[in-house]
Formats: C-alpha cells, structure tokens, sequence
C-alpha cells in the first residue's frame, strides 16, 4: 500500500516536473532574446555616447583575454583607424540592500577617462541611485589607474573622499567596480 | 441569483474585511521594502496579482487530483513556477521596474499570502471562486501597498511617481528643483517604513477597536431595553390581575 | 580582515530584518517569548547556512553550465523546502522536547524571505563561495540578535501603558522602527 502510494506521489511529480520544465523553457526561449537584445542596445549606447566616432564594430574581446577578473562581464575595445585605443570594463558589483550596481569604466592610456553606470538594482530610490548621478561619476574622469590599483587603493582605507555621505554603501560599489577594472588593466599591460 | 451574490462577496471580501495586509498582516517583507515609491508598489501589485491569480486558478482545476500527503510541495512548485514566468516577462518588457524591486519579485513565492490563498480556498472552492477571490485579495493588497507607499514617496521626497515619467513633483509645484526641506529622506529608509506601517496598522486597530465597542454599547442598549419592556409588561399584567380580583 | 567586515556586514549593517525587511512575519510573531525566539533564531541561521551554501554550488555547477538559470527560483525554493523536512525528521528524533517548543514554526521557515532571499543574494555573481557562506552565516546570526532583543523588549511592553489600539503588532512595528535608525548608525562602519 505504501509502495503504491509512494508509486503514485512519484509519477504525479514527475508529471508536473516534466510540465513546469517545459512551460518555463518555452518562455525563457521568448524572453532571453528580448532581454539580451535589451543589454546589448543599452551598452552600445552607452559607448556611442562615449565617443561616436570610434569603432566599436565587434568590440567585444572578453573571450580573448585569459584569467578575467570574475566580477568583469565584458571588456570592449574601441578602435580608431584599426589601432585600439579604449578599452572598456563593464563590472558588476554589490551596493546597498543586496542589489547588483553594473558599470563601465573606460580606460585610455592608463587614465581613467569615464565611468557610466549600466544598471542599479533594488538600490533606494533618490538615494543610492544617487551614484547615477552624472555630477559624482565626474569625480574619477581623469585619475590615473595607478590610484585605482587593488594594493594602492587598500592603503588608502577604501578612498573614502569618494563616498557619497548616506550612500555609503552603494558609492562603495562603484569604488570596487573601478579598482577591479584598473587593477586589470593594469595586470594586462 | 445566489451563485452570483456569492461571487461578488468573495471579491469584496478581499477589499476590506479579509484584507491580506491590514487583517491578516502575512506577506509583511515586501510591504515595507516595495513601497518607497508608488510606482514600485503598483508594479508589484501586477507581478503579485498575476502570481496570485494563475496559481489560484491551476491549484483549484486540480484539486480533485493532487494527493492530499504531497500538496503543499505541489502547491509550492506551481507557484514557483508562475513566479519564474513573472520574473522572466518583467525582466524582458519591463526592465527598469524589474531592477527597482530586484530581489522581491523571486521573493513573492514565499509570500504567505499566495500560498494561503491556495491551502485556504482555491484547495476547496471552484474555478470561477478562485478567479474572485484572487482578485479581490490583489485589489486589497495592492491597495494598501499603494497608500504605504503614497505616503511614503511624498513625504519622502515629494514626488509622486504613478508609472515612468508619469511623476507629481510637489517640489516643483512650489518652484523649486531640489527637494524641499521638508520632505525627509527618512521616510524612505526602513525606520521610516516601520514607522508607517506601525502608524497604519495602530490607526486601523483602533478603529476597529472602538467600532467593536460602539456595537457592543447598542448591544447592550437593545437588551436593556427589552428587559425594561418585559418587565413593564410584567407588572401590567400584574396591575390587571389585580383590578379583576379587586372587582 | 574582510571576512570579519562581511560579518559586521551582514549581522549590522546589512541586517536581514531591519534594513533588508526580510524575515519579518516570524520577526513579529515568534518573539513573544524568549527562548521560541531563540529556537527560532538558531533553526533560521542554520537553515540559511546551508541553503545558501547548496544553492550557490547549485547555481555555479548546475544551473549556469547547463543554461538552465531560469530554473533558480524553483531549484532554491525546494532545495529550502527539502532542508527544513530534513531538519524537521532530525529534531523530531533527537530532541522531541525542542520540536513541541518549535511546533509549527518550524515548517514556516520555507516561506521565511529571508532564507529564500539570500539563496538570492549570494548567487547575484559577485560572492565567492567563502564570502556566501560567511555571509549568509552572518546574517542568520544577525537574524537571532535582533528576534532576541526584541522577545525581551516585548516582555517589557506587556506591562507598559500603551493604547488599546497600538498594543500587540503595531507598537512591535514602532519599535523596530527605532532599533532600524540605530542600526542604520553602523552604515558608515565596515
């Protein structure tokens, strides 16, 4: 009785697996397209804003560089005239209240030229998505990647003149996401 | 004619006297994360009142058929499962609010009231029941959640964001570009949700508290005053007893 | 070192109930009486524990290699569900005192945000393995500290004079409300 009970439980999860697995699928099928078109359009954006005069036809050389840092989604290599002469670290850090901050840092001749934000989740609103704000991404325009650099920058106790006052938390993911990506750059020259 | 009556006091019922939050008080986690802007509140609103519907409408067409041993885990992989759905459909049509309220989209699988609703009814009640009853309990939370958050946002922040660049700036009505000193950040942050819940929730008890009185006053009115007529009635027919033996 | 600030991380300044909201219904529920909050606390911080740490391999090993991580909300949910039937069986056995105390709280710790959420959390990509466990750890822990104070603050309360409508939940509300602004203080801090 047991055994025939236990029979039945099984294959009426089975069933139900089998359907759910399906149903999802199917609707991942439809979906990840839109999403990943989304991203892509988002980021192409983001480096025409940058400079539209630069080549960012297949820009995308994250395959080709060994030993990525695993927090770095993407690295883009803009060109002029065939030569690189950006290239682009889109990082994914944590902020505040378990939310994800994605940004790019674009880096030309070692120096810090930009620092775009992609997307914040589930950070406050009108508070920690202060870090979007264009204002305080201006602060790192023109440092040099050398003050970024994973051992330099613990020294200087988490740079904290780059805090936003009550956004702690998620300025400190922008200060990461740019230590790692110049700590990269850094490493790979 | 009774179906009918009985359909709509299963939608109602959700609005007020059954409503999930104020009377109920489960799925209380996203309340005080979601509700920092009206926006937000609404987005959830949709995402929970889909999750809530199609699971209520799949657990009741099988409930003749799911064995009684396995069905909190059946009922838990359904829901689930319309929550991926949710997940994935905001993720790709919906991006911006799917990044506002982040990680309590995939949190709405726990949220007590989803699962309540299907242990507590759609288990035992017809499709079309089903259907009302999840209805009226998504009207009445994303009700509540809209006024927390309405409260919240403006005075917060001053705005009021109902969908997009769809916002009230009650600063700019005043002319000016930053927000005004009085609008506090601290709304915003937990302390002040709990404040404001615990405000709304003390207020509505209270309410609730001195109707309950109020009913038991007439009560209590009502009662006396039926003793008083027995007791008149008594001694009338005692005064007439009295006159035909006096006669 | 950083795992000591991913503690104080997750046990202050991040804290699961007051400034991330989850964990809130058992919050106000269970911490009527000290030692339920207690049983409570030490049940969460280890389902959490190991929840976190399967659904993290999970995730890695299963579900980005095979393509599959649509399937995360699912996978994580019954990974929780599985581990607290298996804590259940494993109480009921060997301390049949403890699971009358925890009763029917136990079987709640599935529909716990907390636990779910930090399954969540932990496998965003950017928590090493160490780091989740530590974290989630951290956070159960962060979890207990705060029921507990509250079930004595709540003992308190009992015999305070407060208005008939405000006693019970919404005074318990008022009062997270201010231990959130202390805890909100920390913020600076790791």
């Amino acid at each position: 009785m047991v055994k025939q009970k236990a029979i039945k439980y099984g294959i009426f999860l089975c069933v139900l697996g089998i359907i759910v697995g399906v149903l999802l699928s199917v609707v991942n099928a439809i979906t990840k397209p839109v999403i990943d078109n989304y991203e892509k359009e988002k980021v192409n954006n983001l480096l025409l804003d940058y400079n539209d005069t630069y080549d960012w036809n297949d820009s995308d050389i994250t395959d080709s560089i060994e030993n990525l840092h695993p927090q770095i989604l993407n690295v883009y290599a803009g060109k002029l005239n065939g030569e690189e002469v950006v290239r682009v670290y889109k990082v994914q850090t944590t902020g505040y209240s378990s939310g994800a901050i994605v940004s790019m840092i674009y880096i030309e001749n070692n120096k810090i030229m930009k620092v775009s934000i992609v997307s914040t989740t589930s950070q406050t609103k009108g508070v920690g998505s202060k870090v979007e704000d264009l204002s305080y991404l201006k602060i790192y325009e023109g440092k040099s990647c050398s003050e970024y650099n994973n051992d330099v920058a613990q020294n200087h106790n988490n740079k904290s003149v780059d805090v936003i006052s009550g956004a702690t938390v998620s300025s400190r993911g922008v200060i990461s996401a740019v230590i790692i990506a110049c700590t990269e750059h850094l490493s790979g020259e | 004619m009774a179906n009918k009556t009985s359909l709509k006091t299963e939608f109602t019922k959700g609005l007020f006297k059954e409503n999930p939050i104020l009377v109920t008080m489960l799925g209380l986690c996203p309340t005080l994360a979601i509700t920092v802007s009206l926006e937000n509140a609404l987005g959830m609103g949709i995402a929970f009142a889909f999750v809530l519907l199609m699971s209520n409408i799949v657990v009741s067409l099988i409930r003749k058929i799911v064995p009684s041993e396995i069905r909190i885990p059946v009922y838990i992989v359904i829901i689930a499962t319309f929550v991926s759905i949710v997940e994935m459909l905001m993720a790709a049509y919906l991006p911006s609010l799917s990044d506002s309220l982040g990680v309590f989209i995939p949190l709405i699988v726990v949220n007590c009231i989803v699962l309540g609703r299907a242990e507590a009814f759609a288990s035992k009640n017809g499709v079309l029941p089903s259907i009302m009853d999840a209805l009226g309990m998504a009207v009445g939370y994303t009700m509540i959640l809209a006024l927390i958050a309405s409260i919240r946002e403006i005075l917060g922040s001053g705005t009021l964001t109902i969908w997009g660049s769809l916002v009230l700036d009650i600063n700019k009505l005043f002319g000016s570009n930053e927000t005004l000193p009085i609008f506090s950040s601290f709304f915003i942050s937990p302390a002040g949700a709990y404040l404001v819940l615990g405000i709304i929730f003390g207020v509505v008890a209270t309410i609730r508290i001195s109707k309950e009185r109020k009913q038991k006053m007439l009560e209590k009115k009502a009662e006396e005053e039926k003793k008083a007529k027995l007791l008149q009635e008594k001694n009338n027919q005692q005064l007439n007893l009295n006159k035909g033996a006096g006669e | 070192m950083q795992v000591l600030s991913w503690l104080i991380g997750a046990i202050l300044i991040q804290n699961v109930i007051l400034s991330r909201f989850f964990g809130t219904c058992p919050f106000l529920g269970v911490s009527k009486s000290k030692d339920s909050a207690v049983g409570m606390g030490l049940a969460v911080t280890f389902v959490m524990t190991m929840a976190a740490t399967v659904s993290w391999l999970l995730y890695k090993y299963v579900l980005v290699a095979f393509d599959l991580v649509y399937m995360k909300t699912i996978v994580f949910i019954l990974v929780i569900a599985s581990l607290v039937q298996i804590i259940e069986m494993f109480i009921k056995k060997f301390s049949p005192s403890l699971y009358r105390a925890l009763g029917i709280y136990l079987p709640l710790i599935t529909t716990n945000c907390a636990v779910l959420g930090l399954s969540t959390i932990v496998t965003d990509g950017t928590y090493t393995f160490l780091k989740a466990i530590i974290y989630s750890f951290g956070s159960g822990i962060g979890f207990l500290f705060i029921i507990y104070i509250f079930s004595i603050l709540r003992q308190k309360m009992e015999t305070s004079p407060i208005p008939e409508g405000f006693k019970g939940i919404p005074i318990a509300l008022i009062t997270a409300c201010l231990m959130a602004m202390i805890i909100a203080r920390f913020a600076g801090v790791a």
